[in-house]
């Protein structure tokens, strides 16, 4: 994914201005909640089978979705939908976070107990998730910082950042917010550039290093970073909210 | 669910007994309805409700620090105020434990600001005790008065833009759009509406405790209330 410092040498306004008005506004509880992605959509279908079936071996390339828009018997235009593939890279993130829903009601997430556990293992999870394309991380990671995908790419960070908190029962009410969403999203960019560099069977060392970085009690090291990441978003914030009225 | 039990309007209290145990349940978990299906809230009801938990959470979370410093300072200047200010502190308490179980059970993002919200509530409340207690009163007279016409906007928000919702009976199917509102929304307007009641509660107790003979009152209150103002536009957005 993108590395949070990058950041700050691009035009911080524009990026962090959308960033906290962007977090999901407002879970229901009785009404339903929309899920980001459409499994009905043809531009689902398309994106699932390239995903599945070519992204493995070809990447996150247009000639993935090309063959899964054939094989799928649609017109090959249709791939202009996809905005030189930015939208597939969303995609990919989208459809990768939300599968936590599914683990989050595994016998293993139900039997553990404390916040960091859980949290570690669906850190663990969304790791391994990347496994089949690990050898395109990379090409990933590269092409989210590109200026036109950054936006998307934060706002998915802080998502998942968000969902595994959410998931392994955070309550925090105050600063501490925001602070354990940032040590959870810049230590799964560090995690997940770990990864795929890591040879190792079962990437056993990148599982390693996630057990390492939650240890119980482990403070935010990052504090400084993120004091410095709060005054930039704050003033844009203000001023992008003000103006709104 | 029967024809008679339906004709009971939604907040009819028999009993103490029943009081109780509606005090024994946790507010922040809507009554389940299984009976019905509530369809999406538009993005605008959404934003909306997204504003409403963050604004007061922080709000009661500075009430609560108010209380605090005027406990601070008149517990020590003032000591027969000390249990009124402790009922009234408790009661804030209260408030602002349900708004954060709220926030964090609907994932809704906290103000940023509550390092500031803390630090200047607790000084407003402890530099106006330290002035008088007459000030201090005229101080929660600004604002409760604030926060109580706070809570009637959003009481009437909920109240009119609510309705619209597709909601179907399951078993029927049939179409109660308009007719029968989630408990998510209308218990939502209970702990709003109870909480305002108690907020004019404190506002009437302050002015028993002769806060309009503080000197003076109108620039005290009037300068309360447009901080407050500010602050409430501030803490629904950051
Ligand atoms: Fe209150
Ligand atoms: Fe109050």
């Amino acid at each position: 994914m993108l590395r949070l410092n990058q950041l700050y040498k691009l035009k911080p306004t524009r990026i962090t201005s959308r960033l906290l008005p962007s977090l999901r506004a407002y879970h229901s509880i009785q009404h339903d909640n929309a899920l980001p992605l459409n499994s009905n959509s043809i531009e689902y279908k398309i994106l699932n089978r390239a995903l599945e079936e070519y992204t493995p071996s070809l990447g996150f390339t247009d000639e993935a979705i090309l063959k899964s828009t054939r094989e799928l018997g649609y017109n090959d235009s249709i791939i202009a939908l996809f905005n030189n593939g930015s939208k597939f890279l969303d995609f990919y993130l989208k459809k990768q976070r939300l599968e936590l829903l599914n683990f989050i009601e595994s016998e293993e997430f139900k039997t553990l107990r404390s916040e960091t556990d859980k949290v570690k293992y669906l850190v663990k999870t969304r790791l391994l998730l990347n496994a089949p394309y690990v050898q395109h991380l990379n090409q990933l990671q590269g092409r989210l910082i590109f200026f036109e995908n950054l936006e998307d790419s934060f706002s998915e960070l802080h998502q998942l950042a968000d969902d595994v908190l959410f998931y392994s029962g955070d309550a925090s009410n105050q600063f501490d917010w925001y602070t354990k969403r940032f040590e959870v999203a810049s230590k799964y960019v560090m995690l997940e550039t770990f990864m795929s560099q890591d040879k190792s069977e079962g990437f056993a060392k990148t599982l390693e290093l996630v057990d390492e970085k939650f240890a119980e009690g482990s403070a935010v090291e990052e504090t400084m970073e993120f004091l410095k990441f709060n005054a930039i978003s704050l003033v844009s914030l203000i001023k992008s909210q003000a103006s709104r009225g | 669910m029967s024809a008679i039990a339906k004709s009971i309007p939604k907040q009819v209290k028999f009993s103490t007994l029943s009081q109780l145990k509606q005090h024994a349940k946790d507010i922040t978990q809507p009554t389940p309805q299984p009976e019905y299906k509530f369809g999406k809230l538009s993005n605008d009801q959404k934003a909306f409700l997204d504003r409403v938990i963050r604004v007061d959470q922080a709000g009661e979370l500075g009430a609560n620090y108010i209380y605090a410093g005027q406990h601070f300072v008149l517990s020590r200047t003032e000591p027969q105020l000390k249990d009124l200010i402790q009922h009234m502190w408790d009661q804030e308490v209260h408030h602002h434990n349900t708004f954060n179980k709220l926030q964090a059970q609907r994932r809704v993002r906290p103000s940023i600001l509550t390092p500031i919200w803390k630090v200047g509530a607790f000084g407003l409340g402890a530099v106006t005790a330290l002035i008088s207690k007459e000030a201090a009163m005229a101080c929660t007279v600004a604002v409760e008065t604030v926060i109580g016409g706070h809570y009637n906007d959003q009481l009437r928000v909920l109240n009119t833009k609510f309705n619209d919702i597709e909601t179907t009976e399951v078993l029927s199917g049939k179409d109660e759009t308009g007719s029968v509102i989630s408990n998510e929304v209308t218990e939502l307007k209970d702990i709003i509406k109870t909480f305002r009641d108690e907020e004019l509660e404190h506002l009437d107790t302050a002015i028993e405790h002769d806060a309009e003979s503080a000197v003076p009152y109108w620039l005290i209150t009037d300068v309360i209330k447009l901080t407050c103002k500010a602050a409430i536009f501030t803490a629904e957005r950051v």
